[in-house]
């Protein structure tokens, strides 16, 4: 396994943030998913932030539901064009070249929500 | 061809026969101890599932109470554990049966502590009300206090309100 020369069964590239195994790329945002990239299968690897995706899907889903229902106790949030844009991105994950951009999405959303006088999570 | 008879003679015969009915005796002895020891370990080794089963459905429950479809974060202010928000349990009332399988449970429901009889939570009586079923079922149930919080209006304006409850979740018992 090598983190910055080619030529190995597994090569770990930091700045693009991918993992190559039997040619076949898998992209990771961070250690835990640098790990898992390298020791699982590259069709787990993709399956497995497929299902992080639908719940992402899911989570964006009830927290849009959360602002309408808080609404009426006058905690507004102008999150849900944010949480709708990530809840039709997760459903269109394709395989992990999305991660990259869903992570930015996903940290925006968090860094928004953290400034908002109603807080939702 | 020559045969040779062994001719035993009638006390022989008995000594023989008594040597017979004392081995089947002993080997029916060792078959029902071992039936005996077999029986008491089965029954532990039932126990002891029972007794696993029971610590799963334990550890379910605060990791159900801490995943992010029920946690408060900080929503209510510092982050929190056994915290569950609410709001989201309302929202999750029509879709907490595609939850099921993922957590693998049986039912699942939050009650307050200190309010009198059940009234269950629907979208026409929330918050004035102290049960939320979120996933109807038998079994096994397995409990664990936490602290129920919502978004409360009032004339000042807008408040958090959290209440002790019990997170109850059942498991089938296998």
């Amino acid at each position: 396994m090598c983190f910055s020369e080619d030529g190995c069964d597994i090569s770990v590239d930091g700045n693009n943030r991918f993992v190559e195994k039997n040619e076949t790329r898998m992209y990771f945002d961070d250690d835990s998913l640098m790990y898992g990239a390298i020791f699982s299968d590259p069709v787990v690897y993709e399956c497995q932030l497929d299902r992080l995706m639908a719940r992402t899907e899911k989570l964006s889903q009830i927290y849009l539901s959360k602002i309408s229902l808080i609404s009426s106790t006058g905690c507004e949030s102008d999150l849900d064009s944010d949480l709708v844009y990530l809840r039709e991105f997760a459903n269109g994950f394709d395989d992990s070249r999305d991660l990259i951009s869903a992570i930015s999405k996903i940290e925006n959303i968090g860094n928004r929500n953290e400034d908002a006088h109603c807080k939702l999570w | 061809m020559k045969m040779h008879i062994v001719n035993f003679g009638k006390r022989g015969q008995l000594k023989i026969q008594q040597m017979a009915f004392m081995l089947i005796a002993v080997v029916l002895f060792f078959a029902l101890v071992a039936v005996f020891l077999l029986a008491i370990k089965f029954s532990s080794l039932k126990e002891t599932a029972e007794i696993f089963g029971e610590e799963d459905a334990m550890l379910l429950v605060a990791k159900i109470a801490n995943s992010p479809e029920f946690e408060c974060g900080r929503a209510f202010g510092a982050t929190r554990t056994n915290c569950v928000d609410a709001d989201k349990l309302m929202v999750l009332l029509d879709e907490a049966g595609d939850y099921r399988d993922f957590w693998g449970i049986d039912s699942l429901g939050v009650r307050k502590v200190a309010d009198g009889a059940k009234n269950e939570c629907n979208s026409d009586n929330y918050p004035e009300c102290n049960s939320i079923e979120l996933i109807e079922g038998r079994g096994v149930g397995v409990g664990n206090f936490v602290s129920l919080c919502h978004k409360e209006s009032s004339e000042i304006g807008t408040y958090d309100k959290c209440e002790l409850a019990k997170i109850i979740v059942s498991y089938d018992l296998k």
